[in-house]
């Protein structure tokens, strides 16, 4: 889970990380005190509160130096859309007086299977264009998961980066904050870009990247962040369906369920087979309505529940329920719950079936029985069909709905 | 031979009590492989499958000091703890199925594995399966002689489901497989394609490897770059998956947890690139790696 910048920051308040002052409106009425918010600070800056990056060369941020400015920008930024996600409030903070910019990150590097600090002294640029452009002037270094970040090391990795005297011993101060709340929070990536020094020598986080740990969410009870999507836009209703299915559920996993623009609904087993599929199908010319996989044996009733979810999308032509030849996923359970779902939405559109694995045809007489009882046009196959070859199937058949449709329509 | 698993392993299994780690001693222990005990805290004295139950692992290899391999299979939160548990009582070999396992307890028992030496597979793996000698977790579930005929290729996926998918298709067009395994697809995975090859390298009942990729991340790369250096000599044929994840939004995660792409990294394509400036024979679709391994095999038999 992405968390917007007013939520990062008020974590980091928590570790003794500075952040700049500042007030989180979220609704006209609440707006109240920003004439007393401002003759206090001086200068602010109006913050828009997407998850998306590159706010600023979007518009999503505007300085103000006086009450009816602020008022007149926050009433623009409240809910405004910045590449294509509608912001969720504004945060007004004071423009601090910069005299430094740095780049401070912690997050997971394949390279180390470890934590790592990445640390510049060139703040304010994306990580890729300041390791492309800046290699000699940013250092990455890993971080002994079991031993942490402690001072000593810090101080090392800040006078890496090029930090003296009083600087280095702040940073380091900083990142050891910074790697506790990394840690204690199950963060996976931690990004203040930039840091930013005032005249005076102390260090703030101008701005927060905080991604939290999804896996981690049942250990962090007193987490209270409203749910979100991470697509750059609010979930869809069907999107906000799916994520409850596996709440509090651990048996297997039917929740993941990404809405995209086709008309061809997938229902799809398995992560790594769920991504060949969706390759397969759209080399051959198909557009998937949503991108789904679930997997590791899950009960009837969450299969039951991704099958509505999925299938009650407008306008789909077909329907793809496709997986491998299963390892473990009971898949004469799974298809139970996949015709109880059928049974719901009855679906007037064709179905394409391809599955194999554990109580196979057991599954495959139930999927024949359903065909016949609810009237459905789907086609069953089992290991004999290639998986990524029943893609050309399903194509043909959403071809011959949608003619039919169109037959009736004249 | 193949490589991990074979006649000689002797299972403990962490987690034996729940419904899949039930389920799955059964499916093991009718394929013959030799599970001698379970672990479930607070469950010890029960029998599972006849299998006896204890509180604690060590009391497990007090009875049966032959055990050296543990398949874990405990919920997310009591991963790290059983795995370590494990390695702390010499175990050298730990297979990790449990899925969704945090980065953070991840990492911890990545670094406690490399500095006792142990060597941990998972999270997020389906199992490590030699054919005829040992079923080690849910891989080929209940009927695994149906994808995984004994013979000579190396099967090593990020996927489960794919690793499965993949033996199958080998199988259909006539190969057979020495050992086959998952190595899950988080961010971290404690042994990745790179650790393993060498293990292929070395097993003479290996001839070829077929590796399924998957976005993110940089095992691919890895892959490819001990390819170029030299490490890894047998042929290797490799799938990517998720190349239309490519047009989507940065940031996003299909799949599994480590298919994410960040900052860049990551990409599909780049990973194909990569493999297939290093000599690895990619295939574009997933069946076709039945014709490259095919065609590695001859090319193989010729130069030589």
């Amino acid at each position: 889970m992405n968390l917007y910048e007013y939520e990062g920051k008020s974590l980091f308040k928590k570790y003794g990380i500075r952040v700049p002052e500042g007030i989180f409106i979220n609704a006209p009425q609440n707006a109240g005190n920003i004439e007393a918010f401002v003759e206090e600070v001086g200068e602010v800056a109006v913050k828009a509160q997407v998850l998306s990056g590159k706010r600023g060369k979007a518009g999503g941020v505007r300085f103000c130096k006086t009450a009816e400015g602020t008022e007149l920008a926050v009433e623009l930024l409240l809910h405004a859309t910045i590449h294509g996600s509608e912001s969720v409030g504004v945060l007004v903070e004071q423009r601090l007086a910069i005299v430094g910019e740095y780049y401070l990150s912690l997050t997971f590097d394949g390279w180390h299977r470890a934590p790592v600090a990445i640390l510049s002294q060139q703040g304010g640029m994306e990580v890729e264009e300041l390791t492309q452009r800046h290699p000699e002037k940013t250092v990455i270094r890993p971080i002994d998961s079991i031993f942490g970040l402690p001072e000593w090391k810090a101080r090392e990795i800040a006078a890496e980066a090029g930090f003296r005297e009083e600087r280095m011993r702040k940073m380091a101060d900083l990142m050891v904050r910074a790697y506790r709340c990394f840690r204690e929070n199950d963060i996976r990536l931690l990004e203040i870009n930039p840091v930013i020094e005032t005249p005076k020598g102390n260090f703030f986080a101008a701005d927060a990247v905080v991604i939290l740990d999804d896996d981690a969410m049942t250990r962090h009870r007193d987490f209270n962040y409203p749910p979100r999507g991470g697509l750059g836009r609010p979930l869809t209703e069907r999107e906000l369906q799916a994520k409850l299915i596996d709440q509090n559920d651990y048996r297997g996993v039917a929740g993941k369920y990404i809405e995209l623009d086709g008309d061809i609904a997938m229902m799809s087993a398995g992560g790594g087979g769920s991504i060949t599929n969706m390759d397969a199908l759209i080399s051959y010319g198909g557009r998937p309505a949503n991108y789904t996989e679930y997997g590791g044996n899950p009960p009837a009733e969450k299969v039951e529940k991704l099958t509505r979810v999925v299938l009650s999308k407008p306008g789909l032509t077909a329907c793809w329920h496709v997986g491998a030849v299963a390892n473990n996923t009971r898949v004469d359970i799974t298809m139970e719950g996949f015709i109880a779902g059928l049974r719901a939405i009855r679906p007037p559109f064709p179905i394409v079936v391809r599955r194999g694995g554990p109580a196979w045809e057991e599954a495959r007489a139930a999927l024949e029985r359903a065909r016949e009882e609810l009237h459905l046009d789907m086609t069953i196959f089992g290991p004999e069909m290639p998986m990524t070859e029943s893609a050309k199937v399903v194509l043909q058949k959403s071809e011959e709905y949608k003619n039919k449709l169109r037959g009736l329509n004249c | 031979m193949g490589i991990l698993v074979d006649e000689n392993t002797r299972v403990v299994v962490q987690g034996i009590t729940g419904r899949e780690g039930s389920f799955v001693t059964k499916e093991m222990l009718r394929y013959g492989t030799k599970v001698l005990a379970g672990v479930t805290p607070g469950k010890g004295g029960e029998v599972v499958h006849g299998v006896p139950v204890y509180d604690t692992l060590k009391q497990a290899l007090a009875a049966h000091p032959t055990i050296n391999a543990s398949l874990v299979y405990v919920p997310p939160l009591s991963a790290k703890d059983a795995a370590i548990e494990a390695i702390s009582n010499g175990i050298r070999l730990v297979n990790i199925i449990t899925e969704r396992v945090p980065i953070h307890d991840t990492s911890d028992l990545y670094s406690y594995a490399v500095s006792k030496g142990a060597r941990v597979v998972g999270p997020t793996s389906v199992g490590i399966l030699t054919p005829g000698k040992c079923k080690l977790g849910p891989i080929g579930g209940t009927n695994p002689d149906f994808q995984f005929k004994p013979g000579r290729i190396g099967i090593v996926s990020k996927s489960g489901s794919m690793t499965s998918e993949t033996a199958w298709v080998l199988c259909q067009a006539g190969f057979g497989i020495s050992t086959a395994l998952s190595v899950g697809g988080d961010v971290i995975a404690c042994s990745t394609f790179a650790d393993l090859l060498p293990l292929f390298e070395a097993d003479p009942d290996t001839d070829a490897v077929v590796m399924f990729g998957e976005p993110g991340g940089v095992y691919e790369e890895q892959a490819a770059k001990l390819v170029k250096e030299g490490g890894f000599t047998k042929p290797l044929i490799a799938f990517i998956a998720g190349k239309f994840a490519d047009a989507m939004p940065s940031g996003i995660t299909f799949g599994h947890a480590g298919a994410i792409m960040e900052r860049g990294m990551g990409s599909p394509l780049q990973k194909v690139e990569a493999l297939r400036a290093a000599g690895v024979r990619v295939a574009d679709v997933h069946h076709e790696i039945t014709t490259l391994t095919a065609e590695a095999l001859a090319q193989r038999a010729a130069a030589v």
